[in-house]
């Protein structure tokens, strides 16, 4: 038992580590850091540029151990963004007198749309790489935590993170009701009227019966002090933002806003 | 948020609306229907707990989304107004009968492919963007000459598909939904039908 | 002075006609173990969200008469610091986990978490709890992969470990195995044994008789009846009110039938052994 609660106070006493110097940030530098390099782009516009942020999130998440979830995401986006831009934009995009990059069996590519499509899709595709970035290095219970710590009530977190039990526990339910609906006779192969009808008595019951587990969940909730009005105690704790990372922030927060500033003054003066 | 909430249920009601969004889109997935399915859960917590309720249910559900398609971040707008508009339309009983509920359907239409179509056009820079309802838009451009107005036909089109779907699974659930339940929400009352014995 | 009080109280669901409570008296003492019995229906688990002030806090409905908890009219209490007062354990394990702690620890913890504990205390609380309930080996898991029983066991320790004053127990006992459910009974004891005021709802009566001071019966509403445990479990009319009673008594209805009574209707098998014993050293 001694070493039980030698074992917990030492875990709870100290900071939560992440084992990576990023990872250790707090999630609110994190978001802040990381939307400030995502938005970017849509004021510079540039894909030099975006392109540039996007192979350097490419490169961050490699350095720092996380370039197979973010490239398991960011690989499916390059696809059916960037790519599929590209295709729309030398479908949609007309000029007078194109450069012709090539000619596939009639439809003409030009270098025109080619540039407008690969501009669009970098930008949004470097703005999305901040994102996967935030969530590689951030898990949903930290980010709550510290919203917490800024005044955010606990309920939020609560549906933050019940939001993600549920889903896994409903799908999980839907196998369940499948198979059930199945034996009781409802199709769900064939042609498409079949499949859409089949639709109904599965959502409905799996609805029904969640609503329904919400009043047990709200009195277990409550047994568990949820509502009482105190001041929480917090068994995990974060690191205390060290005066580099509050920098860090300041000063990327700064860049931005010049940024932002001289696209403003451009649009009026220009 | 907490203050908001003088309903004590409907906090528990939130995570379950957030799921069901979710497990929409799965079981069309299964069902191999090439729709998203994926507001059912929003339509039902605003019609039965009230607009800022099912308007958090979209937000939550897209913050969500986000952490594997990080565009959809964009799109989070179009929830909160499906939840907003769910609880509008249910204090005005239109989810009691099938045929009303039915008449939402181009109202949600509206807001999820046309002013959807808005959002597009507005991150893709004015032009067309990247989901298969371009496929639709660019050959019907071709034929009226007007790209926005395309874009917005064909997002439009797809989810009138979508939304005849999704409300009749929110009517058919509001109809079935036990009274006890129903005493507790907010604007639950609307679908009590009558005492029981 | 009792601890919870209730005066003719009654009380119907919302958009409901019939009474779930009916004009039920009764006063339950400090560091007594109830238990509570009767048919499905019959208003138990009413009688418990009553005695824990969900209603009419969260369950409206109508609320007549009198409810006092330690010596405070219900509709008076602050909601929140009555779920410290009163712990509540229900059947269901599946909805008493969060959903929203990854592993055992912090999910015991989390009572006590909202309820501000120090730190160092809430570390102590739920290592001892754990050990309390054999639930040590599951600490580090995730309470959302567990069995039934074991997520029963961690609701149970959930609750025990926020230290409420009473416990109100609703059919704890539901995915346990015989073994499991005599562990639960005997904790429960050693609850009572520490001071606290013990209500539990429970089918199986055999268990009932050996540990509880005082069986309420409750059928249609009412209370059919109220009183030391000896006397409520012996009672002829106990099947009348839809409550079995436990084997032993039917043996020794069964005695008395054969013209061999035993000096007293036994309700534990160990009552009964005795009882036969003595008459068999008199005869």
């Amino acid at each position: 038992m001694d070493t039980l609660i030698q074992h917990y106070s030492d875990l709870y006493n100290h900071d939560q580590k992440s084992g990576n110097w990023f990872g250790d940030f707090n999630p609110l530098s994190k978001l802040n850091i990381l939307l400030v390099i995502g938005l970017c782009g849509f004021f510079i516009q540039d894909w030099r540029f975006s392109l540039g942020v996007c192979i350097l999130e490419y490169l961050f998440a490699a350095l720092n151990g996380k370039f197979k979830y973010f490239n398991s995401i960011f690989l499916r986006l390059i696809f059916i963004i960037g790519v599929f831009i590209i295709l729309i934009r030398e479908l949609s995009y007309k000029v007078e007198n194109p450069t012709i990059m090539f000619n596939l069996l009639g439809w003409k590519w030009t270098w025109e749309a080619f540039y407008e499509g690969l501009r669009l899709g970098t930008v949004i595709l470097s703005f999305s790489g901040a994102i996967i970035l935030f969530y590689a290095f951030t898990t949903m219970r930290d980010l709550m935590y510290s919203l917490e710590q800024k005044g955010v009530s606990h309920a939020t977190s609560y549906v933050m993170l019940a939001s993600f039990q549920t889903i896994i526990d409903l799908r999980a339910s839907v196998v369940t009701i499948m198979e059930s609906q199945k034996a009781r006779g409802i199709e769900t192969q064939g042609n498409p009227l079949v499949r859409l009808k089949a639709f109904f008595p599965i959502i409905t019951p799996l609805l029904l019966g969640a609503l329904s587990s919400s009043e047990e969940k709200f009195v277990a909730m409550d047994a568990r002090a949820f509502a009482v009005e105190r001041k929480h105690t917090f068994l995990r704790q974060l690191r205390k933002v060290p005066a580099y990372e509050k920098l860090a922030v300041v000063a990327i927060d700064a860049a931005f806003a010049a940024l932002v500033l001289y696209k403003l003054v451009r649009l009026f003066v220009h | 948020m907490k203050k908001g909430f003088d309903n004590k249920l409907v906090l528990f009601l939130i995570p379950i609306g957030v799921a069901i969004n979710f497990i929409g889109g799965q079981i069309a997935i299964l069902l191999r229907l090439p729709l998203y399915l994926d507001a059912i859960g929003t339509i039902v917590v605003g019609a039965l707990c009230g607009g800022i309720p099912g308007a958090i249910v979209g937000l939550v559900s897209n913050v969500l989304n986000s952490i594997t398609s990080p565009i959809t971040l964009w799109y989070g707008v179009l929830n909160v107004i499906f939840g907003l508009s769910a609880a509008w339309l249910s204090s005005r009983k239109f989810f009691l009968t099938f045929i009303k509920s039915m008449i939402t359907v181009p109202w949600f239409a509206f807001v999820g492919g046309g002013i959807g179509a808005v959002m597009t056009w507005c991150l893709y820079g004015f032009d067309f963007g990247s989901g298969t309802s371009s496929l639709i838009a660019i050959p019907l451009d071709n034929i009226i000459h007007f790209p926005f107005l395309s874009q917005f036909i064909a997002e439009f089109g797809i989810d009138v598909f979508d939304k005849v779907l999704t409300l009749i699974a929110v009517y058919l659930v509001l109809k079935a939904m036990p009274t006890n339940l129903l005493a507790k929400l907010p604007l639950g009352h609307i679908y009590i039908k009558d005492v029981e014995e | 002075m009792s601890y919870i009080s209730l005066k003719n109280v009654s009380y119907q669901y919302p958009y409901s006609k019939q009474f779930a409570l009916q004009d039920i008296n009764l006063e339950l003492k400090k560091g007594k173990f109830y238990g509570v019995i009767g048919q499905n229906g019959g208003g138990k688990t009413t009688l418990c969200n009553t005695i824990r002030g969900l209603i009419p806090h969260f369950y409206k409905g109508e609320l007549s008469g009198e409810v006092l908890i330690d010596g405070t009219d219900v509709r008076n209490w602050n909601t929140g610091e009555l779920s410290a007062k009163i712990g509540y354990v229900f059947q269901n394990p599946f909805t008493q986990i969060s959903g929203i702690k990854e592993t055992v620890f912090e999910e015991i913890a989390m009572g006590l978490e909202n309820l501000g504990i120090e730190k160092n205390k809430i570390i102590e609380s739920v290592i001892s709890v754990s050990e309390l309930l054999s639930i040590s080996d599951l600490l580090e898991k995730n309470p959302n992969q567990l069995s039934g029983g074991q997520r029963q066991r961690v609701a149970f320790a959930a609750i025990i470990a926020m230290d409420a004053e009473m416990l109100v127990i609703d059919e704890p006992t539901s995915q346990l195995d015989p073994q499991g459910t005599e562990d639960v009974f005997a904790i429960i004891d050693k609850l009572k044994t520490s001071g606290k005021t013990i209500i539990l709802v429970e089918h199986k009566v055999s268990l009932i008789a050996r540990y509880c001071d005082q069986v309420i019966v409750m059928s249609d509403g009412k209370i059919a009846l109220n009183g030391l445990a000896k006397a409520v479990l012996s009672d002829p009319r106990l099947e009348e009110f839809g409550a079995t009673p436990p084997e032993v008594v039917h043996f020794g209805y069964a005695m008395q039938k054969a013209k061999k009574p035993l000096t007293e209707i036994p309700i534990t098998v160990e009552e009964a052994v005795s009882l036969v014993e003595k008459r068999g050293k008199q005869s």
